[in-house]
Formats: C-alpha cells, structure tokens, sequence
C-alpha cells in the first residue's frame, strides 16, 4: 500500500511537484491510498494528474481509494464534473 | 357595466400581496435565517415594491422602500444577517410602508426616519463586524437569479475545450465553471478522452473539455462574459436551445442535432428496442460520456418545459370582488328562473320542452357549482395573518408561543373568510392571553416551556369545522359558574352542562379576568365572535379541561349564497329544510303517531328518534294530514325528526336574507323565491331544535 499525502495547496505550481510523486506511487505496483483532508484549494491541472492516475491504475488493476478527502477537493471535483470518475462521491 | 381599475387600484392591490408575501417569508426567516431562498424571496418583494411604486408615482413609499431594500442587499451578500433583530425592524417598516400605501398624507415622517437610521445601524453594525473577520461568500455559495426572472429561462449548451496552454497562461477551468454555475442551473459533464498516461502528462498542459447544458436566466452576453478571456484560445459554441412546453426532444434527437451520431444509427438502435444510450456505446457509436452529457441536457430540457408548463397552467387573472358578487347574484337569479321553468314544463304537455328545460337545469346546476368554485378561498390565506399576531403578541406578554397549523388548504367562500378574520383574531389572543400559562407555571405542571396555538380547518360535509386549541390552563368552570350567577345567567345551584357554561362566555360584558390588559380581559370580543358566527349561520362549540387547554370549533357552511334544500310542506306554506342536514325520510300515519303516546319519539329500525311537530311550533292552522312525513335531520351526534305534511322534493335553493324586520327570527336563516314566484322560509335547523327544546322545557315547568 502506497500512501500519497495531498498537501493543503493543490495550485498549478504544486502540480509538477505531484506528479512525479503520483509517478513514483504508481511505480510501487501497489494499492494507492491518497490522504486529501489537508486539501484546501485544489487546481483544474490538479485534478486532471488525478484522472490520469485513476485511469491508469484502473488499467493496471490497481485499487485507488481516498481517505478523508475534504469538502473543498470534493466540491471542486463536482464543479468540473469529474467527480464521479475521480470516485470523489462515494468516498 | 363595471368599472375598471386604474393603475393606481392595480399598484395598492398588487403592494398588499407582496406585503403580505413579505411578512410571510420575515416570519420563516427569522426561524431560519439562513435560508437563501427565503433571504432573495424578500429581496424580490422589496425590489418589485420600489420598482412599481416608483413607476406608479408613489414616490414615498419607493424612497422608503428603497433603503430597506439595501438592507436586504447586504443580507444577500452576506454581509448582513437575517436577524431577529432585522425581522422585527422589517416588520415595523412594513407597517410604515401599509401606511404609506393605504393613508400616504397621515404617513408619520418621523417614525419613518427613526426606522431608516435603526436600519442604518444595523447595516453599519454588521459592516464593522465583516470587515474585522470578512467572510464574503464565494461565487458558488451565491444563489443564481440576480435577476431572476423564473418565467423566462432559456437553456444554453456548451461546448468547450480549452487550448494547451490554457493553464501555463493562468486560467483556472474551476473559476470559470463556478461563474457559470452562478448563472443557473448547471450541468457539467467532462470530456477525458484526451487525457494522456501518467508518464506522458505535461501537467501544466490542459487535455481537459466539457460539455455544459446551463438553464439560466441570464442573456448570452452575460455567458459570452464568462468566456471573455478563454475563447481565443479555446474551441467553444454556445448554442441556445430552444424551449417549448411542447415534448422535449428525445435522446436520440439531441444526439443526431449535436452531430455526435447519425440518425441512421439511431433508428438502427431504436430498432431493437433496448436503452438507447448503452446501446449506442456498446456499438462503438458515441462514448459513453457523451451520451451523459446527452442525457443531462435531456433533463434539462425536461425540466425546463415543466417550469415552463406550470408556468402557463397557473396564470391568473385579477378580478375585483364585485364582480364576483354580482356575477353570483346573476346566477342566483337564474336558479331562481329556472325552477319556474321546471315548475311551467311540469304542468305543460310538450317533452321537447321538457328536454330542453332539463338541460337548462343541468346548466344552471353546473354554473351554479363553478360560480362558487370561483368564490373559494383556501382558508390558510387568512391563518397565514395570524402568525404575526401570535409573534407579536407573545413578545407583548413575553410568554413563548408556538403556532402550528393544518388544514390552510381547506376552501371556504371569499365572504366567510373576510367576515372570519375579526373573530379568529379574538380567540387567538384569548387564548394566548387567558389561555396560555406563564412559563413558571408551566414549568410546575411539567409542561414544555412554549405554549402551543393549533389553528386548524377541515371539511365536514356541507361545513368547515375552525378550531382553535391552546395547551393553556383551560377555562376556570368555578369562576365562569361564579360569574354567570353574578350576572344571572345561571340560577344558584342550578345545574348546567359544560356546553351551557361555556356558552355564556360568548355573553357581551362577560370576563372572569382579573384584570384587564390591553389585549383582552374587558368582556368585549366574544360576544362580537358569537354574532358574527351567527351572522354566517354558523355555530360555536367550546370544549375545555383544566390544565390542559380549550378548544374552541367555528362550524361554518360552506357558502352562504346558495344550497341544497328539501322542500316541505304544511297547509299551503311551504319551507326549506337543508339538504345537507338531512338523512332521511320517513312516514308517520296517524296510529304511529297515537302509538308514541304523544310523548314525540319514534322507532326507527330500533333506534329511538325525537320528533318535532313542526304544524305546533310554527303555529300552522288546520288539522293534518292522515299521513305526515318525518324528515329525520342530523344535529351532530344526534338525529331529530321533523313532523310535516308533505315532502315535495329536492330544491336548488338561492338564499335570500330575511328583512330586517324579521331578522331576529329565530328558526329561520333566510328565505327563498320558489318556482312560482312564492316564498318559502329556510328552516335554521340548530336554531329551531334549541328554540323547541326550550320551549318544551317551559311547557314541562309549568
């Protein structure tokens, strides 16, 4: 299990930054877990490494699961519509 | 001819709804002022206030208006709370503004003043308080409908794909989305298929798109302005939609408009008659998410038409209450010719005639029926009024009152509820006065702190049963007894039912309060309660348990114009007994009569009934008949006979009232113009059984 701790400031100039990490996590062919409650603001560019990191570890057969992740990192999934592909309602 | 109305009838009418509107939505504010929908509810009043008061030169009353609508403006922002303290200042505004409306040139300019500088503190207050700790809401948290404007909505899809470099050039898809959502009703549905593997992602490169359907009541500029700075380098079509309260388009339609399929396609899929959007993602035709995306637009296109439907089905028109009246009178009139008709066609030998006077009848029955239709009113117009009473008075007396009620759908004629107001008034502030118990003393009884007010309406056959219930400490039965035996109405240790105690409550100059408060105590009020029941042909019912509370029930007829009657008759007189009192009729030779030995009952299938000779209480010469009718009428719980000579029929009755000579009559609530052109009196069933009762009694004594 692959732990991914979000930071509280997902903006653009934290994206580079996260996707090596989530490149690296998805590297350990392990089950990811992403700890997102510290999340307070969340970028477009955000969400779209994690979509990617959905689908492919989909395609990998490998398990993503949220832990707490925060109202803001939810609402802003729902407010570019991926949250449903990004399994942020149910989590 | 009517008259019409002029602007100005039209403006005062149109302002005492939207008062009426705002003092309803202040009261549920002030339960829950955090309510946006409540919080724009009362802007939209204010706002439309001002606009037509100022359009219509009701200068005043805009200018005063205006201040509180900035008021509500700060609300909105969220830069001002929806105070208790607001609601209570709104609503001594409101009355300044009824003032303003109904008596401008007695309009206190002082009292105005002092309530705009109060609203100027408490914006200036709240202005202090946000600036230390500012917490302006963002865009998503406002509510969409600045200007809104439900009736016209338009829909608005979307496409939109931002280029590359969309993100390394600063833009934020989320800010846009979450301008757009402010607009309206938003559905959002992504497109991902560009999206690279992880290792090949640029992440500052956006390979993100959507598809939006936005229901709003915005214009296009207002959405060409959220796109103002993406839509060089973005592929973006906005396209409006269409609405129509006919059908919607279908799935497949918007499918094939869209050009995400071909209309073959969709004829192949409908073919076989399976979900259509999974069946065109199965084969390969269109991705699954643009059949979401699909979807979505269906829904709301559906619910766009529904808005719009409703919209139609419910537009009304503005009709002066005279009209109405007069418009009854006419059908009373017409009832009235045509039970002569009837009466003629009977006599004559022509079956054309007779078929033809058959579907006048028909008709008549019918506009009868749509005409007092008309004259409905659900009765929670008026229970909505009383809530300010009770808030108000409840912090005149600081005892805590809660409201409840049921039944506000309940429909009464326009006439009854006008006369209904000044009485309902009354015992609510009886009972919050009398009734209720202080806290302490509730307390003590382990009852809940807050006393509880229960207005409630229901239909009981042809009447609307009103009660008015407290949870306070009931009436005191020792000092009423004491009371009415002070004033006479009651014989030392005579002994009396709850009901004839209680009913001298409703004697004029009659309280047992100990003292006399501004709200009530003074012995003036029921009695105005009691003749105004009356005067609605109306009866009141208390009950009460001490400790518990009082109930007080209005029974009242439906409607006062026209009823169903029974038509009876003795020697050549002829009466209405109504209909709706009546259960059955039955026969009463002269050895049945001899056989209950005079005493006045009757054997109906085992059950004991009471009867009434209607020839000896009215005073009807001559002898009767061999065989007399027994019209076997229903008074609550029991059943009372009415002796009379003959049953005629069924009679469309209009009510005429009595002159006012004749109005004390007791026995009789009106009369009617019979087919003939005669006249026949309406028999007041409750009345005439009391007035028999009593003198049946009288006659025992003697």
């Amino acid at each position: 299990m692959t732990t991914i701790e979000c930071q509280a400031e997902l903006d653009i100039a934290a994206a580079g930054a996260l996707h090596q990490q989530l490149l690296g996590a998805l590297q350990a062919g392990e089950p990811l877990e992403i700890e997102a409650q510290a999340v307070r603001r969340v970028h477009a560019a955000v969400l779209q490494l994690f979509l990617s990191l959905v689908n492919e570890a989909q395609s990998l057969d490998l398990p993503v699961r949220w832990r707490n992740p925060s109202p803001a990192l939810v609402e802003s999934a729902q407010l570019l519509g991926v949250a449903d592909q990004l399994k942020l309602d149910s989590a | 001819m009517t008259r019409s109305m002029n602007p100005s009838d039209t403006f005062r009418q149109e302002a005492a709804d939207l008062l009426a509107t705002l003092e309803t939505t202040l009261l549920d504010l002030e339960e829950t002022p955090d309510d946006r929908d409540l919080i724009d509810q009362a802007f939209r009043c204010l706002h439309t206030l001002k606009g037509s008061g100022a359009m219509f030169g009701w200068e005043a009353l805009a200018a005063f208006t205006h201040h509180i609508e900035t008021a509500f403006q700060k609300v909105r922002d969220g830069v001002l709370k929806a105070s208790r303290d607001l609601v209570t200042l709104t609503l001594a505004a409101l009355d300044h503004i009824q003032v303003l409306l109904e008596q401008p040139e007695q309009a206190d300019r002082v009292r105005g003043d002092a309530l705009l500088a109060a609203f100027v503190d408490l914006a200036a207050a709240a202005s202090d308080r946000s600036s230390r700790g500012k917490s302006s809401l963002p865009a998503s948290q406002r509510k969409p409908g600045h200007s809104a404007n439900s009736g016209s909505e338009r829909v608005f899809r979307i496409h939109w794909r931002p280029g590359h470099d969309v993100l390394a050039l600063g833009g934020n898809p989320l800010l846009l989305l979450d301008e757009l959502r402010s607009l309206g009703k938003c559905a959002v549905t992504p497109m991902t298929d560009q999206i690279p593997a992880l290792e090949a992602l640029d992440p500052t490169r956006c390979y993100l798109g959507w598809h939006i359907v936005l229901t709003t009541s915005a214009d296009r500029t207002a959405l060409d302005d959220v796109f103002i700075f993406v839509a060089d380098q973005s592929e973006l079509v906005i396209d409006e939609i269409p609405v129509t309260a006919e059908t919607p388009p279908r799935l497949g339609e918007i499918l094939v408009e869209r050009g995400d399929v071909q209309a073959a396609d969709v004829e192949e899929a409908l073919s076989r008659q399976q979900r259509l959007g999974t069946l065109l993602v199965q084969s390969g035709k269109v991705s699954k998410e643009r059949v979401a995306s699909a979807l979505g637009e269906q829904r709301h296109l559906h619910e766009a038409a529904k808005a719009h439907e409703s919209a139609a089905s419910s537009s009304t028109i503005r009709v002066p209450a005279e009209r109405l009246d007069s418009l009854m009178d006419q059908v009373g009139e017409l009832v009235i010719a045509q039970a002569r008709l009837q009466q003629t066609t009977v006599n004559a030998d022509n079956p054309l005639l007779k078929s033809i006077a058959e579907d006048i009848g028909r008709l008549a029955a019918e506009l009868r029926d749509t005409t007092m239709g008309v004259r409905m009113l659900p009765i929670g117009t008026l229970f909505g009024q009383f809530r300010r009473v009770v808030r108000d008075l409840s912090r005149d007396l600081s005892k805590s009152v809660e409201l409840t009620m049921a039944g506000e759908d309940t429909e009464l004629d326009k006439t009854v509820i006008e006369n209904l107001k000044d009485p309902l008034v009354h015992l609510i502030r009886n009972a919050i006065d009398h009734g209720i118990d202080t806290a302490e003393q509730r307390q003590a009884q382990g009852k809940p702190t807050a006393g509880r007010v229960h207005l409630s309406a229901v239909h009981s056959g042809a009447q609307v049963l009103i009660t008015i219930e407290d949870d306070g400490r009931g009436i005191n039965r020792v000092a009423t007894r004491t009371k009415a035996e002070e004033r006479g109405l009651i014989q030392p240790g005579q002994e009396v039912t709850d009901a004839e105690l209680f009913a001298c409550i409703f004697e004029a100059g009659f309280s047992t309060a100990a003292s006399v408060t501004n709200i009530s105590g003074r012995g003036v009020g029921m009695d105005v309660v009691k003749r105004t029941i009356d005067s609605l042909r109306g009866s009141i019912d208390v009950a009460s348990v001490a400790n518990k509370g009082t109930a007080i029930t209005l029974k009242l007829p439906l409607t006062l114009a026209i009823i169903d009657g029974l038509l009876v008759q003795m020697e050549n007189e002829r009466y209405v007994v109504p209909l709706s009192a009546v259960e059955e009729c039955v026969e009463l030779s002269r050895q049945e009569e001899e056989h209950s030995g005079g005493r006045g009952f009757l054997n109906i299938r085992g059950e004991i009934v009471a009867f009434i000779r209607l020839r000896q209480l009215l005073g009807v010469p001559g002898a009767a008949p061999d065989i007399q009718k027994v019209v076997v009428v229903a008074l609550g719980e029991s059943r009372v006979g009415l002796v009379v000579d003959q049953v005629i029929g069924q009679y469309q009755t209009v009510i005429k009232s009595l002159c006012r000579l004749h109005r004390d009559l007791e026995g009789f609530s009106g009369a009617t113009i019979l087919g003939d052109g005669s006249v026949a009196l309406i028999l007041d069933i409750p009345h005439l059984i009391k007035f028999a009762r009593e003198r049946e009694t009288a006659l025992r004594t003697v």
